[in-house]
């Protein structure tokens, strides 16, 4: 992919996590900072395919802090439970990739998002999507840090 | 005005929790909010009560919103109930036919205040309420 749509799903995906829960991109001068960050290790992750007019998925990956606060904020709740968490991460999952499917669309034609869900622990999620071309990048917000991975044929 | 019975259909507990809080920042008094995970559990919540409000998501597991809506728009019992549809879709295409046949739509994300400022119009436009509560 290009770096251009690489920085156009960031973009997207960093105004999600704003809106939905009300954090905020650390600014240039914070992300020295963001190196004592705890990094996402991939314990709980959400997956979500597309199909239809292109193929993929999305796999997000957030900091153990990260998660603890999209649920919390998204449910205005001091702590969330694993469930809310699992479910809120979903739907940022679902959101990111409803957002970001036109961008892999040929023609304007319509992709349909399979439901999210949450890997299993010892999951593969790139031999879900052998075959496929992918692309990382990483969000860095005030509450923690997000790894996303696309995957596109 | 009477309380609202309220419907919101969606797959993810969590974003029927959002719209519940949504809906409280709202002030209008409403008798019952009900969740449906599905268009099929919805339809079949629809046959038991009278609903002023549905909000509907489109990507949905057993029925899909757009099943769902299009069920709701050929019935006669159901036809007249404003619904507002709630979903991250981004097709053009998809979201004008969708449009078409609902009273709104909320694109996510949304802010609560965007999404309480359509419920408003929608409940202002079919008189459901009246004062401006904006």
């Amino acid at each position: 992919m290009k770096e251009a749509q690489v920085n156009k799903i960031q973009d997207i995906a960093i105004n999600i996590f704003e809106v939905t829960c009300y954090m905020f991109p650390l600014e240039e001068w914070e992300i020295e900072e963001a190196e004592d960050f705890e990094k996402p290790d991939g314990s709980v992750r959400s997956v979500v395919h597309f199909e239809g007019a292109a193929k993929g998925g999305m796999v997000i990956s957030p900091s153990g802090h990260l998660l603890n606060a999209i649920a919390a904020n998204m449910l205005g709740v001091e702590a969330a439970s694993d469930e809310d968490k699992e479910g809120a991460l979903c739907e940022i999952a679902n959101i990111i990739c409803g957002n970001t499917v036109p961008m892999f669309a040929v023609d304007n034609d319509i992709c349909y998002i399979r439901p999210p869900r949450i890997a299993k622990s010892d999951e593969n999620t790139d031999e879900l999507f052998q075959g496929m071309r992918s692309d990382k990048l990483q969000i860095l917000l005030d509450e923690g840090i997000a790894d996303i991975t696309i995957y596109y044929s | 005005m009477k309380p609202l019975n309220i419907l919101i259909v969606d797959d993810c507990p969590v974003m029927r929790l959002v719209i519940r809080r949504t809906l409280g920042m709202c002030e209008f008094e409403v008798d019952r909010i009900i969740d449906a995970g599905d268009g099929k559990e919805a339809l079949e919540w629809m046959n038991n009560i009278d609903f002023d409000l549905v909000f509907a998501d489109l990507n949905m597991p057993v029925m899909s919103g757009s099943e769902m809506i299009g069920q709701m728009r050929v019935d006669p019992k159901l036809d007249k109930i404003p619904i507002l549809t709630v979903s991250a879709e981004s097709n053009d295409n998809r979201v004008d036919v969708i449009s078409g046949l609902t009273e709104a739509y909320v694109h996510k994300p949304f802010s609560p205040e965007e999404l309480r400022d359509k419920i408003l119009k929608v409940l202002k436009k079919r008189a459901i309420i009246t004062k401006d509560l904006s």
